[in-house]
């Protein structure tokens, strides 16, 4: 049966597209599924350097389209990882050396081996982002509850939705401190206006930093809190029921109930 | 029909004609009038109409055998006339008003209108409401509820208007050469181009421009108006710097004087804030 491809995206750089295809990618090959994570940011590749599998690149993503090697060739096996394959980028070309219906063909051909194949896209609308999503059936949107990361997040929703891709939503680095302050947008601001379901949220964590410089996913450690989020966005992608967290709510019971109640009144009195 | 107990006055008869409109005065009455006593039966001009006062203390016997003996005498003078039966307080019995009827009839009268001060009758007339107050020039938000939308043809009223479903992202530009219609929110980055109104069954975030490119009278509405900028016509207004996370509710936006202000709707009572 032909696997799956999901392209990893959001419009804004820097929001945590190449973290969540990394830590997604592990996590769902730890549970026995046959992954390839797929570079296509041309030019400036960073998902070999999050795994940590930047001194085994000889064969890039190009070099297969252009025909110059076979896939199995490119495809890096993590040692540490055995269902997980990474196919790198290629870092002196830029997004021009490819075109979509290449990246077409080639997610065909991945299809065949791999049950799940995630593409991390880069960042912007351009040739880069037309590559990406021109083999993908589902596209994950990940976005900071930050206005103009939502902005650039409903833009690519609309790209998508015209290309007839199914999407759905990560929010990624949610600050339950600064929610609470009612300094950050909490979960239902940024859903009342991307209007996408909701795939799962990531909180701020520092473990994340930490494990992408030492270029070990996060995932391979249970104790960080965006690893535990990662794993459940993981389960759901395979197609499990998993509650959601509510990262707002912290507080003793009276402070929960009191807001349970005003919300009520709230729509009561609407 | 005399009830129990009734004791029958004669009273000096005297017939009433004022100087109406429309009536000229019967030589003979004239006289009469100097003589005045309180009429049972007054027939009276009032502007284009015909009164038929009834005295209310009269027992109906006498005030049917005055209305007889009156049109006798009459002849064809009121033939024609719609009367109003001006009861005062009087309550009249049905078989009494269809008895007044007939005579009444039987010399070419009909009964345009019976009016009595009883309080079984018709309610008193609401009184009239308050005078809206005087036009006050609104910023934008600013609740302005006394004035009507500006007048326009029918022909506007039936232009086509383009109708779309869902909700419009950021970067998503529609244009309509007449009304548009979107049933959904447009979010901030998504422009909505119109010649005439646009309406929005959600909530407005982005741009919208209607009235393109100079009807002034065009409006934008929307269940939730948060737009970024608002244009009509030649008009551009940008939304206050800080919104309040407070709903509003519908409300929409025109052109008034030389700015563009915000309305609520459906449309408040006068009076109410």
């Amino acid at each position: 049966m032909d696997g799956r491809t999901i392209v990893i995206t959001s419009g804004k750089g820097g929001v945590g597209k190449t973290t969540a295809t990394a830590n997604l990618g592990s996590v769902l090959a730890q549970s026995g599924g046959k992954v390839c994570v797929v570079d296509a940011d041309i030019g400036l590749r960073n998902l070999d350097v999050v795994l940590g599998l930047e001194n085994r690149i000889v064969y890039h993503l190009v070099d297969v389209v252009a025909g110059r090697c076979r896939l199995r060739q490119a495809l890096i096996k993590d040692k540490r990882n055995e269902n997980l394959y990474l196919l790198p980028a290629s870092q002196s070309d830029d997004k021009t050396a490819v075109v979509p219906e290449q990246m077409r063909q080639l997610c065909q051909e991945l299809k065949k081996e791999f049950d799940y194949s995630l593409i991390d896209c880069p960042a912007g609308i351009e040739q880069g982002f037309r590559n990406a999503i021109a083999g993908a059936d589902h596209a994950i949107i990940v976005t900071t509850p930050e206005v103009s990361a939502i902005r650039d997040a409903d833009r690519v929703i609309g790209l998508l939705q015209a290309q007839g891709i199914e999407t759905q939503l990560i929010i990624n680095r949610l600050n339950p401190e600064l929610v609470k302050r009612g300094d950050m947008l909490d979960q239902q601001d940024v859903i009342d206006i991307l209007a996408i379901e909701l795939l799962g949220i990531v909180p701020e964590d520092q473990g994340i930093v930490i494990s992408t410089n030492k270029g070990t996913p996060a995932t391979f450690t249970e104790e960080y809190e965006a690893a535990k989020a990662y794993r459940r966005i993981a389960r759901r992608i395979r197609g499990e029921i998993v509650p959601i967290p509510n990262f707002s709510e912290n507080g003793n019971v009276w402070s929960r109930l009191g807001k349970k109640l005003s919300t009520t009144f709230r729509r009561k009195g609407a | 029909m005399p009830g129990k107990g009734y004791n029958e006055r004669l009273r000096p008869v005297t017939h009433l004609f004022s100087a109406g409109d429309g009536y000229g005065v019967m030589a003979h009455d004239k006289r009469r009038v100097l003589h005045t006593q309180q009429a049972t039966v007054v027939f009276k001009g009032v502007g284009q109409d015909v009164h038929l006062i009834l005295d209310p203390s009269a027992p109906f016997p006498e005030i049917d055998r005055e209305l007889r003996e009156h049109l006798e005498r009459s002849g064809e003078f009121f033939a024609g006339a719609a009367v109003t039966l001006l009861l005062g307080s009087r309550q009249l019995r049905d078989e009494h008003l269809e008895a007044l009827r007939q005579t009444l009839t039987a010399h070419g009268l009909t009964i345009a209108e019976v009016r009595s001060d009883s309080t079984e009758g018709a309610p008193p007339l609401p009184p009239l409401p308050p005078k809206p107050p005087a036009h006050v020039p609104a910023s934008p938000r600013q609740s302005v509820n006394q004035r009507r939308l500006p007048t326009r043809e029918r022909e506007v009223l039936r232009d086509n208007a383009l109708l779309l479903k869902g909700t419009l992202r950021s970067g998503q530009r529609i244009y309509a050469e007449h009304n548009l219609v979107v049933f959904g929110d447009v979010n901030p980055g998504a422009e909505l181009i119109a010649g005439g109104d646009i309406l929005v069954m959600g909530t407005l975030r982005g741009v919208a421009h209607a009235g393109v490119p100079d009807n002034i009278d065009a409006i934008i509405a929307a269940l939730s108006l948060k737009p970024t900028q608002l244009r009509i016509g030649h008009f551009i207004s940008r939304s206050p710097e800080f919104q309040d996370k407070h709903d509003s509710g519908p409300e929409l936006a025109k052109v008034d004087g030389q700015q563009i202000v915000i309305d609520s709707f459906p449309r408040r009572l006068l009076g109410a804030s």
